[in-house]
């Protein structure tokens, strides 16, 4: 049905290029959501170390922990993708994905940190001290009192962070992942068809915006009224 | 040791003079595209208004990568033929402005209403309330902001080589042909580290001096 609406279009070499990269798409979406999945892992244990390497009561810890949040985000992706993926390859054979997870999770890590220290920081001293006078445990604080009330804080921010990583991933295309872009840019590379950025830029726009949008709703919807 | 010395003398030195030109000329152009954009976002013509809105959630919405590469294919296609360097600043100011107007509007929001509606009822002209209300304030909010936008832009050069401007990026590529030495990679990004602590340092500095006392 869809083949025969192209043989519609005027102008044919555009359909032609249309239906090989609709035809791809499945494979390369799926490639593209893992090496944001992928990514967002590794950002979130990353960013919980350095979060809780922030919050240690050692100075030289923490110390190094704001250091290397400070340095982390002055980090490009292209040169720590290329870096990345050309290091592990010297040692052993990995492919672009695995690459492309951990440079884009690497990149993302400090602004997941700083999140987390952020959003611990918006729960009361005092809520923190009543719950101890009444004598719970530290865990009991953890689970009942801070986490509760940091995660309605942190968690539409974090989905923002893995919608950035989703478009992030994009680069990976570059050491020849075959997500969403790579497949777009063998396409036009073979067939000289530019028209189809277009279609490749909705294709993101359809995943990004919506829950995106979602996102910033949940964020007043979860917003803190004390 | 890799012979960083050298790769940095041979070529990317001038990687880096071409990344320092590009950094200043697309923030001002960034800057001055970002006010154009809130301009249009906020106007009072319903559909003036949309199409701001539908250019920011667009460049906000797709990759970079897919914006650099789609601009660098689609101008030539329709006779537009830039040099890189002018393609490198169209595809930074597009992407970065997107997200520079929202935030200028942010700062506009944020300013309270009451200062101005005092001003006015005292019967301060709508001129005198902009220079001696709004624009204090709003410059306190637009500056930080300027100096987190230096940093994304900053972020956002080295993908320029993709439009073949000859920045940091296509150097360490070459260096890399040459001699299959992929610690050249590790050199650019101790240079963007050294580049972002100086930004970061230098508008901390100027929020500093800038904060009402």
């Amino acid at each position: 049905m869809f083949d025969s609406l192209l043989a519609l279009l005027p102008d044919q070499s555009f359909a032609v290029a249309l239906s090989t990269f609709l035809k791809r798409l499945p494979p390369a979406l799926a490639v593209t959501l893992q090496i944001t999945a992928g990514a967002a892992a590794i950002a979130l244990v990353l960013g919980m170390i350095i979060a809780l390497g922030r919050s240690s009561p050692s100075r030289l810890i923490s110390n190094m922990a704001a250091w290397a949040v400070y340095i982390g985000r002055c980090i490009p992706l292209p040169p720590l993708q290329l870096l990345v993926y050309f290091m592990i390859l010297s040692i052993m054979p990995i492919d672009a994905v695995a690459a492309g997870m951990i440079a884009v999770g690497l990149q993302f890590s400090p602004y997941m940190a700083e999140l987390f220290r952020s959003g611990i920081a918006v729960v009361p001293f005092g809520q923190i001290e009543a719950a101890r006078a009444m004598g719970c445990s530290e865990m009991l604080v953890q689970r009942r009192v801070i986490i509760p009330v940091a995660i309605r804080v942190m968690l539409p921010a974090i989905g923002q962070l893995v919608v950035g990583m989703l478009l992030n991933s994009a680069y990976v295309s570059q050491i020849g992942a075959r997500d969403i872009t790579g497949v777009a840019r063998n396409i036009i590379n073979s067939m000289f068809t530019t028209e189809i950025w277009l279609v490749v830029a909705l294709t993101y726009f359809v995943i990004a915006f919506p829950v995106s949008r979602f996102l910033s709703w949940l964020e007043k919807r979860l917003a803190l009224t004390w | 040791m890799p012979d960083w010395l050298g790769y940095f003398s041979q070529e990317i030195a001038a990687g880096l003079w071409v990344a320092l030109q590009l950094l200043v000329v697309s923030s001002f152009t960034t800057a001055v595209w970002a006010l154009v954009v809130l301009v249009v976002r906020i106007s009072p013509l319903r559909p003036v208004q949309l199409a701001g809105v539908a250019y920011i959630e667009f460049f906000r919405g797709t990759p970079l990568v897919v914006q650099v590469l789609a601009i660098f294919a689609y101008l030539p296609s329709i006779g537009i033929v830039l040099p890189p360097f002018t393609t490198a600043v169209l595809a930074v100011t597009l992407n970065v402005g997107s997200y520079l107007a929202e935030s200028f509007r942010a700062g506009l929001q944020s300013i309270p209403a009451g200062p101005r509606e005092a001003a006015l009822a005292l019967g301060m002209s709508r001129f005198t309330v902009f220079r001696r209300v709004i624009a204090p304030v709003s410059l306190r909010v637009i500056v930080p902001a300027m100096g987190n936008i230096v940093m994304q832009i900053l972020l956002t050069t080295p993908f320029v080589y993709l439009v073949g401007l000859q920045e940091m990026m296509a150097k360490g590529a070459l260096i890399q042909m040459r001699t299959a030495d992929f610690s050249v990679y590790l050199l650019i990004i101790a240079i963007y580290i050294v580049l972002g602590l100086a930004i970061s340092g230098a508008s901390a500095w100027v929020e500093r001096r800038m904060q009402l006392p």
